[in-house]
């Protein structure tokens, strides 16, 4: 039987810390097959680990290669790669939000842009997955004038609206009540269920135990190496 | 010799400067002609930068045409009817208002109104990692953040100049008109300006408001988005813009006159 492609896959990657604010990883080799969870520990307060840049093609390793459904980001063309990001979504550690578009022009961007589906059936999906968080309305206002916490939770709804091939969650429950982990949580294994590869960076202790999280891979960093700690495949080290 | 050297670096810095802002200038319009580059939040993007770029603009441009056209034509009239020369009216005011002042002028309202906040504007977002959200949506900058933008300068320039003409030609004959300087019959008036226009004075216009205003538009963009995460950095690039881009319109004006009459 063929070998499914990976979603993710890292392989040998290194990146030498940019500033005091991102950290410099090394040796990174692990893969994401489709409807698999990997959740990576973090330290509190541990300065950004650039993961998700990586994943994205956004930042490139100074050794090893990341690859994305099979396909290096370093030998794509500008086009292909922006194609490939249109099907990640992804929560940001820092600011994730384009200040000159409300809210709702945010959180439809990515879907109306890469797919052709209609303003109104994306915001009826956008609506219906904010209700699953406690929110009833969408603020109209633009990002800058709705309270963070709300923001936090919306940034949830943007990553979990339409098909993605993977979602990176970048400490997702940073500002948001620890009410709604839960919740979360639920909706990710959802998504994983339909075969939505996540990756997942976590300060809380609470995902990493969370049992329900269905194929769930467990890391943690360890200085600038990423360390397996519990593997759903027995091909990881 | 380090003079030299500084002259030489100079002249290559320029030179790169230069090539950098054609060849994203020709990648744009390469952009533009491919459908698929105009999803809707594209379109979006677009709309609202003619609606700001342009409409907004037209009460601003309204009165500068009126003031200029009071000032130029007015004037003309004047002369031409003292050196008896009246036939001669609507070629001069071709020349002056069309070919040279409306462009130019129409040009630099825009620098001063529309890029310096189109550069202020991307660089902010560069600076709040925005640019960076985008690009992780798979929404490429040059697709989404300078295309329309220069695209709708470049239609907001040559739709306020066209604006700007008849104003300024409206303005003047009414002015003359009522001074007694003027033809009196519009007719006459109309006729002389018609008379004046050629074949070359379409494309004069066209060129010397498409070209600079998508110029404009590229330096406005390409110097915000060089803003690398310091907001005190963001006047420098607004005051690079205005000086660039005035820079660039001038040349573009001067060779298109130069080509215009050779």
């Amino acid at each position: 039987m063929q070998e499914q492609t990976a979603i993710l896959e890292f392989k040998g990657v290194a990146v030498r810390s940019a500033s005091s604010q991102i950290s410099g990883i090394s040796q990174i080799d692990f893969s994401l097959g489709r409807g698999e969870i990997a959740v990576v520990s973090l330290e509190e307060g541990r300065e950004h680990i650039p993961l998700a840049p990586l994943a994205q093609g956004l930042l490139t390793p100074d050794s090893g290669c990341v690859l994305f459904q099979g396909a290096d980001w370093a030998h794509m063309k500008a086009a292909r790669q922006s194609v490939e990001r249109g099907r990640i979504r992804r929560v940001y550690e820092h600011y994730g939000w384009v200040t000159n578009l409300d809210v709702m022009e945010n959180l439809c961007l990515s879907e109306c842009h890469h797919t052709q589906r209609t303003r109104d059936e994306v915001m009826q999906e956008i609506r219906g997955l904010a209700r699953r968080f406690g929110l009833e309305d969408i603020p109209e206002a633009r990002p800058t004038r709705v309270h963070g916490m709300v923001l936090r939770k919306l940034e949830w709804v943007r990553a979990l609206v339409g098909t993605p091939s993977l979602i990176i969650l970048e400490r997702p429950l940073f500002g948001a009540p620890k009410a709604d982990a839960p919740k979360l949580m639920e909706a990710v294994c959802e998504a994983s269920r339909r075969g939505v590869a996540v990756l997942w960076l976590t300060e809380d202790e609470r995902v990493m135990e969370c049992r329900s999280l269905g194929a769930l891979r467990q890391f943690r960093m360890d200085g600038e190496k990423l360390v397996a700690v519990s593997s759903g495949r027995e091909s990881d080290g | 010799m380090s003079f030299i050297a500084s002259i030489g670096q100079g002249a290559i810095n320029l030179y790169h400067r230069i090539r950098w802002v054609v060849s994203i200038s020709t990648a744009i319009v390469q952009l533009a002609f491919h459908p698929s580059s105009w999803t809707k939040p594209v379109r979006a993007v677009l709309t609202r930068q003619i609606v700001f770029t342009g409409y907004d603009a037209i009460g601003f441009v309204a009165v500068v045409a009126l003031l200029t056209g009071i000032s130029v034509v007015v004037q003309a009239q004047v002369w031409m009817g003292r050196l008896g020369q009246s036939e001669l009216l609507g070629p001069l005011l071709v020349t002056v208002i069309v070919r040279e002042v409306g462009p130019l002028l129409v040009n630099f309202i825009v620098i001063g109104r529309s890029a310096t906040a189109m550069a202020a504007e991307l660089a902010g977002m560069k600076v709040r990692h925005e640019v960076e959200v985008l690009d992780s949506q798979g929404l490429d900058p040059l697709v989404f953040l300078v295309m329309p933008r220069a695209i709708s300068m470049a239609l907001s320039v040559f739709g306020l100049a066209m604006l700007f003409v008849v104003f300024s030609f409206g303005s003047g004959y009414l002015c003359g008109a009522f001074l007694g300087t003027g033809p009196g019959d519009p007719g006459i008036f109309a006729r002389s300006v018609v008379r004046g226009v050629s074949s070359y004075d379409f494309y004069n216009i066209l060129a010397k408001t498409l070209i600079p205003g998508l110029l404009t538009g590229v330096i406005a963009a390409n110097e915000g988005l060089s803003v690398e995460g310091v907001a005190t950095d963001i006047p420098q690039a607004v005051t690079r813009t205005v000086v660039r881009a005035t820079l660039a319109v001038l040349v573009v004006s001067v060779i298109v006159s130069v080509l215009t009459y050779i």
